[in-house]
């Protein structure tokens, strides 16, 4: 009688919290895409429900609301295929409507790589990119034109797109955005 | 009770249990995440240690930032951890800042209930008042000490939040030295 109840407290308690973890993790509710990019549209508001609330603590703690601040992350190229720090992608199109933007490289524990000069992310302040245009290219070590998000070793790859202030659009539609193409600029295992 | 109408009556109660546990699990951990966060965030040797409120200046992110997952490489931080539950806390900041900033507050549940910037602001200075509403009585004696204090009342909805003003730095090797003096335009005390 006694291991009976303690089997089933503890098979109520395993699947309560393991259904959780994987609806927190591994669930999608309350994103949206464009393109490679996904944004969770309620992030940091208060009109978020307790799912998208408990994502954001784990993957984006301390996030403005979409009034202020949209995020897009991305962990796949355009391809479908996994983003790699060890490769080398060129992210392009046209600067998101917004009064700044950067889109800043993660390794995939969601920390910025160890890079000796700091440059971490690409911005609307950063020289050499074309008037209205996005135009970076990701990898290891610099090589061609335009702007260089460096991302040594070989770990996994984030990039994440913010956008302060974005424009009337966005704000209402985070799917409204014209989506950066992140396209694998060599190949790469 | 008929056997099988005793394994029905377990599998309910099994079910309304897990679903109780997956619920709980799901409600508690922004909680548990945020007063984590807030316990690691400030410092032992943070610049203002009270029991209300604690502040800290953080030097500009780099790769070995990693109390927070993807830390803003592109904003000079400074952030005030706040326990309103003794008394409310004033804010000060009065930033001359050529770009953007914000100042914004959350409750321990990670919700941004709060947030001002440098165009709503215009040329007005951040002096809030955060208090806990509690009760119509209280919440009309605060509300005349916050006006005679010259200070917006902001209601905060749960006794501990965080406060993190974000300073905007587009050229972090010029602008380096500026943003740290902008940092420290914020102020968190505990009100009188």
């Amino acid at each position: 009688m006694f291991l009976s109840r303690c089997f089933f407290g503890l098979s109520a308690l395993v699947v309560g919290l393991g259904s959780a973890w994987c609806v927190v993790r591994f669930g999608g509710g309350g994103t949206i895409a464009a393109g490679a990019w996904q944004s969770t549209v309620l992030a940091g508001s208060i009109h978020a429900d307790p799912y998208t609330r408990a994502r954001v603590a784990l993957g984006g703690l301390l996030a403005l609301g979409p009034e202020e601040t949209v995020y897009y992350v991305a962990t796949t190229d355009d391809a479908g295929s996994p983003l790699r720090a060890h490769c080398r992608y060129r992210v392009t199109g046209p600067a998101p409507t917004a009064r700044w933007w950067s889109v800043t490289a993660y390794a995939d524990d969601r920390f910025l790589f160890a890079e000796a000069e700091h440059r971490y992310s690409i911005n609307n302040a950063t020289p050499g990119l074309p008037a209205g245009q996005v135009m970076l290219v990701t990898g290891p070590t610099a090589r061609g034109a335009g702007p260089w998000l460096p991302t040594p070793g070989d770990s996994g790859l984030l990039l994440v797109l913010r956008l302060y202030q974005p424009g009337p659009e966005i704000r209402a539609n985070a799917a409204a955005l014209v989506p950066l193409r992140i396209q694998a600029a060599e190949p790469c295992q | 009770m008929s056997p099988v109408l005793v394994r029905l009556r377990n599998c309910l109660l099994w079910l309304l249990l897990a679903t109780a546990i997956h619920g709980l699990a799901v409600w508690a951990l922004p909680r548990v995440v945020m007063r984590g966060a807030m316990s690691r965030l400030v410092p032992a040797n943070n610049a203002v240690k009270d029991a209300r409120v604690r502040v800290f200046y953080p030097p500009l992110t780099t790769a070995t930032a990693r109390q927070i997952v993807l830390p803003s490489p592109d904003l000079a931080y400074a952030l005030c951890v706040y326990d309103l539950s003794t008394g409310p806390v004033d804010v000060d900041a009065a930033l001359d800042w050529p770009g953007y900033w914000s100042v914004a507050l959350y409750a321990d549940n990670t919700d941004n209930y709060f947030v001002r910037n440098d165009r709503v602001a215009g040329a007005r200075p951040v002096r809030w008042r955060l208090a806990l509403h509690e009760g119509a009585d209280t919440a009309a004696a605060t509300s005349r000490a916050a006006a005679a204090a010259g200070r917006e009342l902001v209601w905060a909805p749960s006794a501990r939040g965080l406060l993190l003003m974000r300073v905007l730095v587009a050229d972090r090797h010029r602008e380096a030295a500026a943003a740290a003096q902008a940092q420290r335009e914020l102020r968190c005390v505990a009100a009188p």
